[in-house]
Order: C-alpha cells, then sequence, then structure tokens
C-alpha cells in the first residue's frame, strides 16, 4: 500500500513539475515569509475543519470549554517525521503567552495527514466579557517543543522553542477568532 | 508486515505488505462522516451502520440524503416602525445546530455557521446542510454583539437577544425569522449604583440576563449584552417564551476593574392584555465600596528535583474573591471579583512573578483570595486549586509572599506491540478519565474541561515521561492515556483508560509503570462515497468504539432513555485519498 502510494504520488509530482514547474505542490493560500529555511521540509497547513466552523481565516466561534475536536490537515514531504502543532492566542499582541493547546500526530506514510487538536482551553485567556475578534494562530513544527527552563530554549522566541532549531522545519496559519460569553453555571 | 497471506493471522488477506482484515468481532463501531469544504452540499454524517468484511473491506461509508435550512434573519419590526427593521436589517450571528448523537456516547451532533448580512434583501444570509433523518434538531440564533451597533437607530442600542426553536431534519427549510420583536420579548431595566446612590461610576458595565427555555434546560443567555448608560442604568429584554425566573448579571466592560454583581432567581412576570408594556424594574444593585486595586506581585516558585525553590513561568493565576453586600438584601445577590494572570517568563524581570491588579485589604482586615495556581501542562510543577492568599493594603509592601508549588508526579512507562516491539514516535496524550469527570460537580467539571493536559512522544524504547498531578479539583486524579501510533506500526489507535497514580511501592514524586502493551491492530479500508456513488476525495472519518450497553447502566440508570454518560472513544481520524479510499486501523484486544 505504502509503496504504490509513493509511486502514485512520485509520477503525479513529476508529471506536475514538467508541466507547471517545481512549485505546484505548494497551495497558493499559504502565508509567505513564515516559514523556516531550514534543510528539513517544511510542514504546512493545508485546511482546518470540520467546515464550515474552522474555515481559514475564519472568524471561528468558540464557547468556553468547548469540546469539539479541530482537525488540521497537514503537508510535510518527510513522510516519517512527527507533527507537532502549538495553538495560540494573540500571541505578541502584546505579549508572547504560552500556548493553549498543543497536539500531535505519528507519520502514516503520507504526505498529509491530519492532525486532531482539542479546543477546550483556547478560550481561557479571554475575558468574560469580550466577544470581539482575537488572532488564534497555528504552529506547526516537525522537531519537539521544548520548555523555555530548557538551556536549548535559549535566544528561541518565548513559549515556541524548539529542539534542534537549525534543522526545524516550521509554519503558521492564522484564524480570526471570538469566543461565545460563558454560560454561568 | 506480509508477504503471503499466510502470514497474517485469522481471515485476514495479505495485500501490498499489509495484513488486512480479521476484524474485531467483539467491539461495536460507529463513525462520524465530514465532507470536504469543497461539497457544502453534503452534510455532516453519523453511521451506525458500518460493517467490516473478513478481508478487512469496510462497507457503508456513504453521505445520505441532505436537506438545506437556509433563509434569512432579520431583525424585527415594532408595531409602527418602517426603518431599521425586517428584510432591510439582516443580523449578523451565529447560527447552531444541535441534536444528541444518534449512537451511544457519540459526541454531540453540532454544526454551526455564521450569517451573511452583506447579500442581497432577497437573499439566504445563512445556509447549512443536515442529514434527511427525520431527527429534531434544536437551532439557537445568537448576535454578534459587535456588529449590532450598525443596525441602531437614533442612538438607540439595539438588542438581539439570542433565538432557538426547533426543526424536523424532513425535507429543505426555507425560513425568515425574526428576532427582537417587541411583542415576543419583555423588559427588565434596573441600575448598577454605588451604596452612597452615586450611580456615575457604573457606566460602560456589561450586562446580561440568564434564563431556561424548559425546566428540563440549562441556563443559557437570554438577552443581549447591553451597556451601562452614565447613570449606571440598563434595559434588558428578554424572551416572553422562557420560563419566567431570570439570573441578572453586570460584569465590568474590557479593560475596566470592578467587581461582577449576579442577581439570582429574579421573577420577571409577562405582560398581559390590560399591562401589555409591561416593564419590570428591579431595585438598585449596590456596588460595594472598596478601596480601588491596587498592583501587587505575587513570586509563584517550585521546589527543583534537587529541593531548591525555582521560579515558575508560564502559570496561569486565578484570584477571585468575594465582597460583603453594603447593606441588607432579602434578593439573592452575589458580589465577586475574578482576575486571571500568567506569571513573567523566565527572560523577563521579575522571572516567575505574578503582577496583578487587586482589591486591597483594609487597615484592620486583610482582603482573602482563593487562587487557582496552573503551569503548563509539560511542568514540572503541582497545580493549585485552593490556595488562600491575604492581601494587605498594599501601601509600602506590594509584594505578597511567595506562592510555593509541589512537584508533579514524574509518570514513566513503555509501550511495546502486542508483540512486544517498542512503539518508537507514537504520540501520547493524556487526558483526565471519563469516570473522574462523572464523579466531579458540575463546576468541577467545568474547571476541569478548561485545564491542558500533557502530551509527550515516544523515545527509542517506546519509553515515556509525563509529570502529572496527584489530584484535580480536589478529587484523586484518574487519567487516560491515549496513543496514536504510526498507521503500519502494527499498533492500533489506544487508551489506557482510568489509570490511577496511587501506588505505595512506588518512590515518592515518581511512578512507573513498565511495559505497557498494546492490543494487535486490525487494518481495514473503504471508499467513501456520496449519494450518488461516486467518491468523495478529502472526506474526514472519525471512528468511534461504542460503549456497551452494560457500560453505560453501570454509571447511568439502567433502562434510562438519557444519553450514555461513557463517551464513545475516538479509535482514530482519517482522511479519504485521491482515490477516496480511508483506511482504519483498529484495535483488536
Amino acid at each position: 500500500m505504502l509503496a504504490k502510494r509513493a509511486m502514485l504520488l512520485i509520477g503525479a509530482l513529476l508529471v506536475c513539475f514538467l508541466v507547471v514547474g517545481s512549485a505546484c505542490i505548494f497551495p497558493p493560500e499559504l502565508e509567505p515569509g513564515t516559514s523556516d529555511a531550514g534543510p528539513s521540509a517544511t510542514p504546512v497547513i493545508l485546511s482546518a475543519g470540520p467546515a464550515p466552523d474552522f474555515l481559514f481565516p475564519g472568524p471561528i466561534v468558540l464557547d468556553r470549554q468547548d469540546d469539539r475536536t479541530l482537525s488540521l490537515t497537514v503537508q510535510d514531504n518527510d513522510v516519517d517525521d512527527v507533527i507537532r502543532v502549538r495553538l495560540y492566542i494573540d500571541y505578541g499582541r502584546p505579549n508572547p503567552e504560552p500556548a493553549y493547546a498543543e497536539c500531535q500526530a505519528a507519520s502514516t506514510g503520507e504526505l498529509t495527514r491530519v492532525v486532531a487538536c482539542q479546543v477546550n482551553s483556547l478560550c481561557n485567556p479571554i475575558g468574560a466579557t469580550d466577544v470581539g475578534d482575537h488572532v488564534l494562530e497555528a504552529m506547526v513544527a516537525d522537531r519537539e517543543f521544548l520548555s523555555d527552563s530548557d538551556p536549548a530554549a535559549t535566544g528561541q522566541s518565548l513559549f515556541r522553542a524548539l529542539r534542534d532549531k537549525t534543522r526545524a522545519g516550521y509554519s503558521f496559519r492564522d484564524w480570526i477568532m471570538r469566543c461565545n460569553a460563558p454560560v454561568e453555571i | 508486515m506480509c508477504v503471503s497471506s499466510d502470514d497474517c493471522s485469522g481471515t485476514a488477506i495479505c495485500d501490498e505488505g499489509v495484513c488486512w482484515g480479521d476484524p474485531p468481532d467483539t467491539t461495536s463501531f460507529a463513525a462520524v462522516l465530514i465532507p470536504p469544504a469543497d461539497r457544502p452540499e453534503l452534510a455532516l454524517t453519523e453511521l451506525t451502520d458500518i460493517s467490516i468484511a473478513a478481508d478487512g473491506q469496510i462497507s457503508g461509508l456513504q453521505f445520505g440524503p441532505t436537506i438545506s435550512l437556509h433563509g434569512r434573519i432579520i431583525l424585527g419590526c415594532a408595531v409602527d416602525q418602517q426603518e431599521g427593521c425586517g428584510n432591510a436589517a439582516p443580523v449578523p450571528g451565529q447560527v447552531l445546530v444541535e441534536r444528541v448523537s444518534s449512537f451511544r456516547g457519540g459526541p454531540q451532533y453540532r454544526r454551526s455557521v455564521l450569517t451573511n448580512p452583506g447579500v442581497g434583501v432577497e437573499e439566504d444570509t445563512f445556509s447549512i446542510s443536515l442529514p434527511a433523518d427525520d431527527a429534531e434538531y434544536r437551532v439557537t440564533f445568537v448576535a454578534d454583539e459587535s456588529s449590532l451597533e450598525s443596525l441602531a437607530l437614533g442612538g438607540t442600542q439595539v438588542q438581539a437577544p439570542p433565538f432557538s426553536t426547533t426543526i424536523r431534519a424532513s425535507g429543505d427549510l426555507a425560513v425568515v425569522w425574526e428576532i427582537g420583536k417587541p411583542e415576543q420579548l419583555k423588559s427588565i431595566e434596573g441600575c448598577v449604583t454605588s451604596a452612597t446612590g452615586n450611580g456615575s461610576n457604573f457606566e460602560g458595565m456589561r450586562v446580561s440576563a440568564l434564563g431556561r427555555w424548559s425546566l428540563l434546560d440549562k441556563p443559557t443567555r437570554a438577552s443581549s449584552v447591553v451597556t451601562t448608560d452614565s447613570e449606571g442604568c440598563f434595559n434588558l429584554k428578554v424572551p416572553i417564551d422562557m420560563l419566567d425566573e431570570f439570573d441578572i448579571i453586570a460584569k465590568p466592560g474590557p479593560g475596566k476593574t470592578l467587581p461582577t454583581l449576579r442577581l439570582s432567581g429574579e421573577l420577571v412576570v409577562d405582560p398581559s392584555i390590560d399591562k401589555p408594556g409591561l416593564v419590570h424594574t428591579i431595585a438598585p444593585l449596590l456596588m460595594p465600596n472598596a478601596p480601588n486595586p491596587v498592583q501587587f506581585k505575587l513570586p509563584l516558585r517550585g521546589a527543583s528535583g534537587a529541593g531548591a525553590l525555582e521560579p515558575v513561568s508560564g502559570a496561569t493565576v486565578v484570584f477571585e474573591t468575594s465582597f460583603a453586600l453594603p447593606v441588607p438584601d432579602e434578593r439573592n445577590i452575589e458580589v465577586s471579583f475574578s482576575t486571571q494572570v500568567v506569571s513573567n517568563g523566565l527572560g523577563e524581570d521579575d522571572p516567575g512573578v505574578v503582577e496583578v491588579d487587586l482589591y486591597p485589604g483594609s487597615a484592620d482586615l486583610n482582603r482573602s483570595y482563593r487562587v487557582r495556581v496552573l503551569p503548563p501542562p509539560d511542568s514540572e510543577y503541582a497545580s493549585v486549586f485552593d490556595a488562600v492568599v491575604e492581601v494587605g493594603t498594599g501601601e509600602g509592601a506590594p509584594v505578597l509572599g511567595s506562592l510555593d508549588l509541589q512537584r508533579r508526579i514524574a509518570v514513566t512507562g513503555a509501550f511495546t506491540t502486542a508483540d512486544g516491539k517498542a512503539l518508537v514516535d507514537t504520540p501520547l496524550t493524556v487526558r483526565p478519565s471519563a469516570l473522574l469527570r462523572l464523579q466531579a460537580s458540575t463546576s468541577e467539571r467545568a474547571m476541569l474541561d478548561n485545564l491542558q493536559f500533557p502530551s509527550d512522544l515516544t523515545g527509542e524504547n517506546g519509553e515515556f515521561l509525563v509529570w502529572l498531578d496527584a489530584a484535580l479539583v480536589g478529587l484523586m486524579a484518574r487519567y487516560d492515556f491515549e496513543l496514536a501510533p504510526p498507521d503500519f506500526s502494527s499498533a492500533p489507535r489506544w487508551s489506557f483508560e482510568s489509570v490511577s497514580l496511587a501506588n505505595p511501592s512506588s518512590p515518592a514524586g515518581s511512578l512507573d509503570f513498565g511495559s505497557m502493551p498494546l492490543p494487535p491492530a486490525s487494518y481495514a479500508r473503504g471508499l467513501v462515497r456520496d449519494l450518488q456513488g461516486q467518491v468523495v476525495v478529502g472526506a474526514e472519518v472519525r471512528w468511534f468504539q461504542v460503549p456497551t450497553v452494560e457500560a453505560c447502566e453501570s454509571v447511568g440508570e439502567p433502562g434510562s432513555a438519557e444519553p450514555c454518560l461513557l463517551p464513545a472513544r475516538l479509535l482514530g481520524l482519517w482522511e479519504s485519498d485521491e482515490a477516496g479510499e480511508v483506511i482504519a486501523v483498529l484495535p483488536d484486544p
């Protein structure tokens, strides 16, 4: 199965390259300038679902302690990599804050795989009376995220440190996000 | 894994090096089919009639017939109103469609879509596809409060309280819902004032009401969120169709530091024929007198493995306090203040310090705060759910005594396949167990549902390390360890359920589970099709193991018609490929 799929894909890529050039496998809606130029292939988020609830660019509307599962379809040409995703709310707006969700997906042998993320804690930093727009940012990486207390995290962005940073591949995608007012129990 | 079918167990066949089939025969499965974004005519579909043949072929992965719920949501007109309402005033907001799952323990069926008020006056502002399953759905509309200003006329604040109705998915439904029609609503007015009677300080508070549609429903938002005027006064509209008891909640506006007032159980009778314009006036809500908030610093420290105290960064710290009412009141009123901050990072000034604006105590009496500390999920430092911090006046001494955290328990082990091979590079996610959630009270469950839990990736020998709290929200913790191995690792997605950390023979602070074998995997595959039988590319299949009737009855009422309290276990999440094929890797214990 794996061999057959790989052959089909290689064949498709060759055809694609011959017809339209080497950039044909990259969806046009990727954000330019936000991915790493290290030697590892860069994982990228192709889409989010279920639709229409979680489509890019939003706005997506979440409940407090929302029990839905967000699916991210991620492409990584290094098919053996484990994919990690962290979700941040208003990172750097104005201050860097910790991630409010983290999720991972093992290799499937395919170029794309689905990463499932829980969204129950994404509204935690949003004030109870705040029903306005915020930025939900997904950082997808092919290396382990480090704790800030890890010496290898020194010099890296707060709460976004990666192991083996010089070789890591990572990218970002954003949504506009809103949180419904809490239902006080 | 195989060269020929002789290498496979049972009825499985070998194809492209994989043993397909020999599916588990004692497990009940269900699936949720999620259509790709480019197929909006397909609806999210629950499948309870899927089967796996002996050779691993899955049948039943098909989207069924759908119906379309579509239409316009507009602002209702008052009797003599001509402008700013009706078809010319579509209301922006969220349409939410829900029902209980059609299979035991399944996640609630839920779809939501934002309306598009910018379309032409005869066009639909929303459309959503639902399965044509003849089921009853609850539809709720919540207006986007920040966009309602565009509908305001003459400076009047527009109110569009949440709207709820039920529909039956037996055929396409074209609707025009008028919300906020005066004859559907009743008014509640009141003011937030100080104990000395001057309300001018409480302009800009955000006030809303909670109510219930029936005795069986949970409390839900019953009104728009309105803003108090320069006198601190407000006027709310709530649906006449709701039960007559409401809670009124006044919270500070964004960026303001003030207590929250909650009036519970206010009886608001419906207008009558002889009093059609009846407005229910509540007695003033008195804000207690209190000194202005002061910035305090609270050092957060944790015990390192060597015993020294180190700063704890990135921890969320929640402070809560209550105020006594300034004058006795027969009504059920609570006045509380709550704030939440994150402790400084290690690279910042004052690492591990929490800087927070709090209401101070007085010269005679400290103010007590209940404090929760939630370190990052990968932190070695333990959560605290019930600390008490005493706060003085803050004059000359804004630094509070440090809050020192214990260490979490270092939990280790090693996962293997059924035949003993190490499970390498396998994501592990830890969550509170379903049984723990069932033990918790409603408010404890809400706290649990807010928490983040750790994850890890197994190493070369399948080993893992996670730091876990021994207790959660005051309960002895039990966790589910969820693994999602690589698809062709001979191991299925699996959960070790309700794992306890109590082990008297373990050294304090650590717990090793040793080798933890997973059951064997059974591989299955099938094509996802639409109603016309055409394959669907990019459909997501969420595969569930359904709890048995006996398991449900063990935690609930035998024979009850209520949904099962135990959740169906998510076994995998796969996407159909370019050929419309999806692979399922299932546990075969």
